[in-house]
């Protein structure tokens, strides 16, 4: 007990537990819907840390890219395993964040007081698609290559200063070895500490405001004799345990696909991004990653390239 | 606080079985957190590819003459092959007094090369290349009076100053602490000379 | 909401139109199976005999099936970008991820004579493909039952089989034949993701353990969220 005390009065981690977990009321009404804010945060802890593993064994350049993820799933133990948990991860990351977002829709969890916790989501929804768009193109296939250039066109689109900021973000003429190694550079080291610096707002946020609920009550404004809200439910332990119910759920869903279907028939890694990239051969059909392809139908459905963009960015 | 509060309100609240699940659960996820570990950490260890080139290399010994020294690449490490003249390995005694394992007391090198020449054969002598001390590469300088008044021909290891005599035995008063170190080796035949294993 | 609802109508409509590679036919379902170890290395004794000698497998370079049959780095050929016209032949290590068993499978065995072609043969699932029949003496001659204009009609709705008519006979019957290409194909399906054996066996271990621990987490949460509900009925009675 002392040592706790020892710590805690120097580097309050036990009160900081306390007050936002023990002491961190939520609506005891939540649903299952409130369960892929928790769930989001584990998909990035996975990434984080399948990243950081196959970062041994990738190398960034035009020439070795591709081989280097190919050696390490044959060669390096358990390095199939990484690889496809990244990749997977990916996808299911993005899986979380539509359904976190169609609750915040839903529940209307944009509105008065949650309006920059809701502003922070779409930044954090912006920054995952650059992260996932950054990292796709590091394997060097043909479909990493090809996207790639595709929405680099799409930058070159914007009038007057399209070009050139294309050229500034590919560093080349066109989409080549420069391009990959500040994509590796974002991808690895800009992108996730902006990341986790906005996840880290974005629970300051919450933990201001307090969860939405279904019902739309808020518990703040009914508090009893004690202080405490009377239709809250303390976080810890009682949101943690549902979490982690959640989490084991999910992880089941997860592990089923890595082992038995990692690719996901060609939707998680594409049949084409298993030849490596050749800028002399356009595959017959382009087509981005499942989680971008809404944007990039909306930008096909324009004919004016401009136009598209703009349609892209606003819907 | 709160449990126990509603807990002495509420008597059929089954404490034992929460405390048993919550007991189970931390045991199970304890596990499940080890097993994650288990890929993560074997990603640490060589690949086969390393694996394979930690095989035993071969080398042909006809090439080499007396007096030759020749360097070959095993798990990384260089080795080196020399073929010491008659003359050289009777010498080897004599400078017994100004080294610091003669007898080559400290373990480095298998149990077969733990003799005067300290090789199998006088004349082949294999060595890892590497100093003990900070792992330069020593030069191989067998003429005698070569680095100063008493070298009678050796290694010298130009980083920090140490030297062995032709038996990659470590001198008395230089940085390296021990005798250099003799890799498992064997003679498959007289002129073929295999590096990396032990006779089976 | 408007995104999901949106990739759900598109990843279902998606289709793959192949503009430079044209299929004629259905392909055939492969009755591969990559657990069996013995036709696995069959099909690498074969891809050794037939395959190695214009094309790679780069990828397998420890693998033990592959070093058993005698498919080793050393033995493989390099091609530069120039060769065979701008053509050179490809690295099959991927070619199953890329393509699939089927079609592979499909493939290998619709060749067919055709003077126009610049190698004297042509294929029904890849029209107009730069690889010359390997298989003219084990299979045997194939030729075209309908006129080469007809392709374009019937593209999809046919089996290579219900087109092609054995001409001459090769060394093998044909369901010798079949079960030799077969081979082949499991092979080069092992070697397009040889973890697939480990991660099934891994697999099964991984997600029953999950289910353990999802079931006691349910018990257990279900036992604290009681103190919840019995807090409520109470506030209810008074």
């Amino acid at each position: 007990m002392s040592f706790n005390q020892w710590i805690n009065s120097r580097l309050p981690i036990s009160d900081f537990f306390d007050q936002h977990l023990r002491q961190y009321y939520a609506p005891k009404n939540l649903n299952f819907w409130y369960f892929f804010g928790s769930l989001a945060i584990l998909c990035l802890s996975i990434q984080i840390i399948s990243g950081i593993w196959l970062l041994m064994y990738y190398e960034p350049t035009a020439k070795t890219a591709f081989d280097s993820i190919e050696f390490m799933m044959r060669e390096v133990p358990y390095g199939w395993l990484l690889r496809y948990v990244h990749a997977v991860g990916a996808s299911s990351f993005f899986v979380i964040l539509y359904f976190h977002l169609y609750r915040a829709l839903m529940y209307g969890s944009y509105q008065r007081p949650r309006e920059l916790l809701w502003l922070s989501g779409v930044l954090l929804l912006i920054l995952a698609m650059a992260e996932a768009y950054t990292g796709y193109v590091l394997p060097w296939g043909q479909m990493s290559y090809w996207a790639a250039k595709v929405i680099m066109n799409i930058f070159g689109a914007i009038p007057f200063i399209g070009e050139p900021i294309m050229h500034l973000i590919q560093g080349d003429y066109v989409v080549s070895e420069v391009t990959l190694q500040r994509f590796f550079a974002f991808h690895v080291v800009a992108f996730p500490m902006i990341l986790l610096a906005m996840v880290f707002l974005h629970l300051v946020a919450l933990h201001t405001v307090g969860s939405n609920n279904p019902d739309g009550i808020e518990i703040k404004d009914n508090k009893g004799a004690d202080g405490i809200p009377k239709d809250g439910v303390p976080f810890h332990p009682y949101f943690t345990i549902k979490d982690l119910v959640a989490a084991a759920a999910f992880l089941i869903i997860f592990f089923t696909i890595v082992f038995y279907n990692p690719t996901m028939d060609g939707l998680f890694l594409e049949k084409e991004n298993f030849i490596p990239a050749n800028p002399l051969v356009t595959p017959p059909e382009i087509k981005p990653s499942w989680y971008l392809a809404p944007y990039y139908a909306i930008l096909r459905a324009v004919p004016n390239q401009l136009l598209g963009a703009l349609a892209m960015i606003s819907g | 606080m709160l449990i126990l509060r509603m807990a002495m309100g509420n008597e059929s609240v089954d404490l034992k079985k929460r405390a048993f699940l919550t007991r189970t659960s931390q045991a199970l996820g304890a596990i499940a957190v080890c097993g994650a570990a288990i890929p993560l950490v074997q990603y640490l260890k060589p690949g086969r590819e390393a694996a394979m080139s930690s095989l035993p290399v071969e080398f042909d010994l006809s090439g080499l003459k007396p007096g030759d020294q020749r360097t070959v690449l095993w798990r990384g490490k260089p080795i080196w092959v020399i073929r010491r003249t008659m003359e050289q390995v009777t010498a080897l005694n004599k400078i017994n007094p100004n080294l610091s394992d003669p007898n080559s007391q400290i373990e480095q090198q298998p149990e077969y090369a733990k003799n005067p020449y300290r090789s199998l054969r006088p004349d082949i002598l294999v060595l890892v290349g590497l100093c003990t001390h900070l792992g330069c590469a020593p030069t191989f300088r067998p003429e005698p009076k070569a680095i100063d008044e008493d070298w009678d021909g050796g290694f010298f290891c130009s980083c920090h100053g140490s030297k062995f005599d032709l038996a990659g035995r470590v001198y008395k008063g230089v940085p390296a602490p021990t005798n250099l170190e003799v890799p498992p080796y064997y003679f498959k035949n007289d002129q073929l000379l295999v590096i990396g294993a032990h006779e089976a | 909401m408007k995104g999901l609802i949106l990739t759900v109508i598109l990843g279902g409509t998606v289709t793959y139109v192949n503009a430079i590679e044209q299929s004629f036919v259905k392909p055939d379902k492969a009755p591969i199976d990559i657990k069996d170890r013995a036709t696995v290395l069959r099909g690498a004794v074969h891809f050794k005999a037939q395959c190695l000698t214009c094309h790679s497998m780069k990828y397998m370079r420890f693998d033990e099936i592959s070093q058993e049959a005698g498919i080793v780095p050393k033995l493989m050929p390099v091609w530069d970008e120039f060769a065979w016209g701008g053509n050179p032949p490809p690295d099959l290590s991927l070619v199953v991820k890329r393509r699939s068993a089927d079609w592979v499978y499909t493939f290998l065995r619709s060749f067919y004579l055709d003077a126009g072609h610049s190698t004297g043969f042509n294929n029904l699932v890849w029209h107009n493909t730069k690889m010359p029949n390997p298989f003219v003496g084990i299979q045997g001659q194939q030729v075209l039952m309908v006129p080469l204009s007809d392709l374009q009609h019937i593209r999809g709705e046919k089996r290579w089989s219900e087109l092609l008519e054995l001409e001459t006979q090769g060394a093998m019957t044909g369901e010798q034949f079949d079960d030799y290409v077969n081979d082949m194909v499991n092979y080069l399906a092992y070697a397009s993701d040889p973890s697939s054996l480990e991660r099934e066996k891994i697999g099964s271990w991984v997600i029953g353990y999950m289910v353990v621990l999802f079931i006691v987490l349910l018990a257990l949460s279900l036992s604290y969220w009681d103190d919840i509900k019995r807090k409520h009925y109470q506030s209810s009675d008074k």
